[in-house]
C-alpha cells in the first residue's frame, strides 16, 4: 500500500527506489524447507500450550510419578527447545 | 564461633570474593573507550557470555520471587518460566544475529544507537533510552529488595532489610563504576555458578528433609492443596489468557527488547558463541527450578498461610539446615540479585550517557566524557533505587512484570529495524507511545486486566497495530537507510562476515 501523497519527481524517484528495496530484502518467513519444519514443530508444540492447556490442564494421570500438566509442559517446552537444537545444528551454519 | 558470626563471615566471604573478582577484572581491561567499558570491546566467549546471560536474566526473583510464585500461584509458574526461557533463548540467535551483525558494522552499543540511526530520529533514540531507563528501576529495585531480606536473614537479623539492600547495593556500585560490563561480566560467571548450586542444593536439601522424596511431595501436594497443581492456582489469576499474555510479555520484555540482553548481543565475541549460549543457555534457567518447585509447591501443602511468600528459601534454609549450610545458600541468593543488579545498573547508565547525552545532548562530547556522564549515572540511578526500596514491595515476581511491560513495548521498532524494512519513524514513534501507554494506563492507573490478559500485552498489540497502519500510511524510510540495514544483512559482506563468524 502506497501513502497518495503529491511528491516531487526526486522525490518520488527516490519512493520508489524505496518500495524496491523493501520488496528484495522483506524476510519474515523461513527461507528453507528445515526453516518451515523446524518452525511448524515449534508452531505446534506451543499450540499444545496455549490453547493446549484447555485439555491438559488436569493433575491426573500422573506420568512417571508426575502430575500429568507438568510432565505435559516440560515435554512440550523441551521439543521447542529440540527445534531449536536442531536449527544451530543444521540451519545456523 | 557463633552462628552468627559463622553465617555474617561465610556471606561476607563470597562477597568479598565477587568484588575482588569483579575488580581483577577493571585492571584487565583492554582500554580506556566507552566501546570497552560497555561491550567489552565485542570479545566475550562462550563461558562469559553464557554466565553473564543466565545470571543476568535469573535475578532476586530466581531465587526469592520464583518461591513465592510457586507458593502462591502453583504449577502457572511452570506453564510460564520454561517457555519464556526456551522461546527467549532461540530469540536471542533470531534477533540476535542481526543486531551483533549492525553492532559489529556500525559500532553500535545500545539499542537506542540502532534504532536511531534506522528511524532516523534523535528523538526516538532519546525516547528509547528514558523509557528503557525507568522500566529498569522497579528491576533494579527488585534486586536490591532481595539483597536486604537475604542480608536479614544470613545475619539473624542483626543487620537490617534497608541496611542490607543498601550496603551491597553500594558493594555492586563500585565495581560497576570502575570496571564497567567486564567487571559484571566477571563477577557474573562467579555468581552464576553459585546461584545454580545454591538454588538447586537448597531446593533439593530442603524439601526432601521436610516431606521425603519428589515422589512423596507431589502426592502430597495432590492430597492437600490439588488445586495448586492445575492452572489458575488458588489466586485465580492465571487463567489460559493471562498466562498466555505473560508468556508473550515476559519473553519479549525480558530476552528480544530488554536494554541488557540487547548489549549482551552487542557484546558476544562471535556469532558462533551467540548460537551456543542461545540453545544452551535455556537449559541452566529451566533447570535451575528443578527442586525449588517441591519447596514452594510443597511449603503451601504442608504450611499454608505463610506471609511473605518470597522468602520461604532463606527462611526455611536457616530453620532447617546447619548454619554454615544455610550461609552458602544465602550468599547464593546474593548472587543472584547482585548479579542481575549490576547489569542493570550498568545498562541504565549506559543508555543515558550514550543514547540521551552522546547522542541527543552532545554530540561532540568526547569518549571520557561520556564515561564520566555514564560514571555518575550509576550513582544517581542507585540512589533512587535505593529511596524506592525502602518500602518492601509485596510480591517480587510481580516487579518484573511491571518492567517487562514496558520494555516489551520496544519490541515492533526492533522487528522493523532487523526485519521488516516497510517500517517508518512515524510508525516507531506513535506504536512506541501509543502501547506505553495504554501499558501505564492499566498498570498504574486504571489498574486492571483488560479482557483477562496482562496490561503490557494489551499494550503491545495495540502499539503493533498503530505501528503497521501509521508505517504504512507515511512514506518509506530514504532508500539509502534501508541499503545500510537491510540492504546490508542481506548482503555478500554480511553472509561472509556470518560465515566466518559461526566457524570461529
Amino acid at each position: 500500500m502506497k501513502p497518495e501523497v503529491e511528491v516531487s519527481k526526486a522525490t518520488a524517484a527516490s519512493y520508489e527506489e524505496s518500495y524496491r528495496l523493501i520488496k528484495a530484502h522483506t524476510y519474515l518467513w523461513p527461507r528453507t524447507q528445515l526453516g518451515w519444519v523446524l518452525t511448524i514443530v515449534g508452531i505446534v508444540a506451543f499450540l499444545m500450550v496455549y490453547p493446549g492447556l484447555i485439555w491438559a490442564n488436569r493433575a491426573e494421570p500422573f506420568v512417571f510419578g508426575v502430575p500429568f500438566i507438568y510432565f505435559w509442559l516440560t515435554l512440550w517446552s523441551h521439543v521447542i527447545l529440540a527445534c531449536g537444537m536442531v536449527a544451530a545444528k543444521y540451519l545456523w551454519k | 564461633m557463633s552462628d552468627v558470626s559463622l553465617s555474617v563471615f561465610i556471606v561476607l566471604l563470597v562477597m568479598v570474593l565477587a568484588f575482588g573478582i569483579g575488580m581483577i577484572a577493571y585492571f584487565r581491561r583492554i582500554s580506556d573507550s566507552t566501546v570497552d567499558f560497555f561491550v567489552a570491546s565485542r570479545t566475550l566467549g562462550f563461558v562469559a557470555l553464557f554466565f553473564t546471560y543466565t545470571a543476568t536474566y535469573h535475578s532476586a526473583s530466581a531465587f526469592l520471587g520464583t518461591g513465592g510464585f510457586f507458593y502462591k500461584h502453583g504449577m502457572a509458574y511452570w506453564a510460564l518460566g520454561p517457555f519464556t526461557q526456551i522461546i527467549g533463548g532461540l530469540c536471542l540467535f533470531i534477533f540476535g544475529y542481526r543486531i551483533w551483525l549492525l553492532g559489529k558494522k556500525y559500532d553500535y552499543v545500545t539499542p537506542g544507537d540502532m534504532l536511531g540511526d534506522f528511524y532516523q530520529s534523535d528523538f526516538l533514540r532519546a525516547l528509547i533510552g528514558i523509557l528503557g531507563a525507568l522500566f529498569i528501576i522497579p528491576y533494579i529495585q527488585m534486586q536490591l529488595a532481595g539483597a536486604g531480606w537475604i542480608a536479614e536473614f544470613a545475619t539473624f537479623g542483626a543487620i537490617s532489610y534497608a541496611w542490607g539492600a543498601i550496603g551491597l547495593g553500594v558493594f555492586v556500585v563500585i565495581y560497576v563504576f570502575f570496571g564497567g560490563i567486564r567487571s559484571v561480566v566477571w563477577t557474573d560467571i562467579f555468581m552464576g555458578i553459585f546461584m545454580f548450586l545454591a538454588i538447586v542444593v537448597g531446593g533439593a536439601l530442603i524439601s526432601t528433609a521436610l516431606w521425603g522424596s519428589p515422589g512423596e511431595i507431589w502426592q502430597m501436594i495432590y492430597r492437600e492443596t490439588p488445586g495448586q497443581l492445575v492452572l489458575p492456582g488458588a489466586p485465580g489469576y492465571f487463567k489460559l489468557p493471562m498466562a498466555f499474555s505473560w508468556v508473550v510479555i515476559i519473553t519479549i520484555g525480558l530476552s528480544i527488547t530488554a536494554p541488557h540482553m540487547i548489549i549482551r548481543m552487542f557484546a558476544a565475541g562471535s556469532l558462533r558463541v551467540l548460537k551456543w549460549v542461545a540453545i544452551l543457555a535455556p537449559l541452566y534457567l529451566v533447570w535451575i527450578y528443578v527442586s525449588y518447585i517441591w519447596l514452594g509447591m510443597g511449603a503451601r501443602a504442608a504450611m499454608p498461610g505463610i506471609e511473605f511468600a518470597d522468602q520461604i528459601l532463606p527462611r526455611f534454609t536457616f530453620e532447617y539446615l546447619p548454619v554454615w549450610l544455610a550461609a552458602l545458600i544465602a550468599a547464593g541468593g546474593l548472587c543472584a540479585t547482585l548479579s542481575t543488579a549490576d547489569s542493570q545498573l550498568l545498562t541504565t547508565a549506559q543508555l543515558i550517557g550514550r543514547d540521551v547525552y552522546e547522542k541527543t545532548i552532545n554530540k561532540k562530547a568526547k569518549d571520557r566524557t561520556v564515561l564520566g556522564i555514564s560514571r555518575a549515572a550509576v550513582i544517581c540511578i542507585f540512589i533512587f533505587s535505593a529511596w524506592a526500596v525502602l518500602e518492601p514491595p509485596q510480591l517480587l515476581s510481580m516487579l518484573v512484570a511491571v518492567s517487562t511491560a514496558g520494555l516489551s513495548q520496544f519490541f515492533p521498532s526492533i522487528v522493523g529495524c532487523l526485519f521488516w524494512p516497510r517500517a517508518t519513524k512515524a510508525g516507531a514513534i506513535s506504536g512506541l507511545i501509543v502501547g506505553t501507554l495504554i501499558a501505564i494506563y492499566f498498570l498504574f492507573i486504571n489498574k486492571m486486566n483488560p479482557w483477562g490478559m496482562h496490561p503490557g500485552f494489551v499494550g503491545l498489540i495495540f502499539n503493533i497495530i498503530v505501528f503497521t497502519v501509521v508505517s504504512y500510511l507515511t512514506p518509506p524510510q530514504p532508500p539509502e537507510v534501508i541499503a545500510k540495514f537491510h540492504g546490508f544483512m542481506d548482503s555478500d559482506e554480511a553472509r561472509q562476515m556470518i560465515k566466518e563468524s559461526l566457524n570461529n
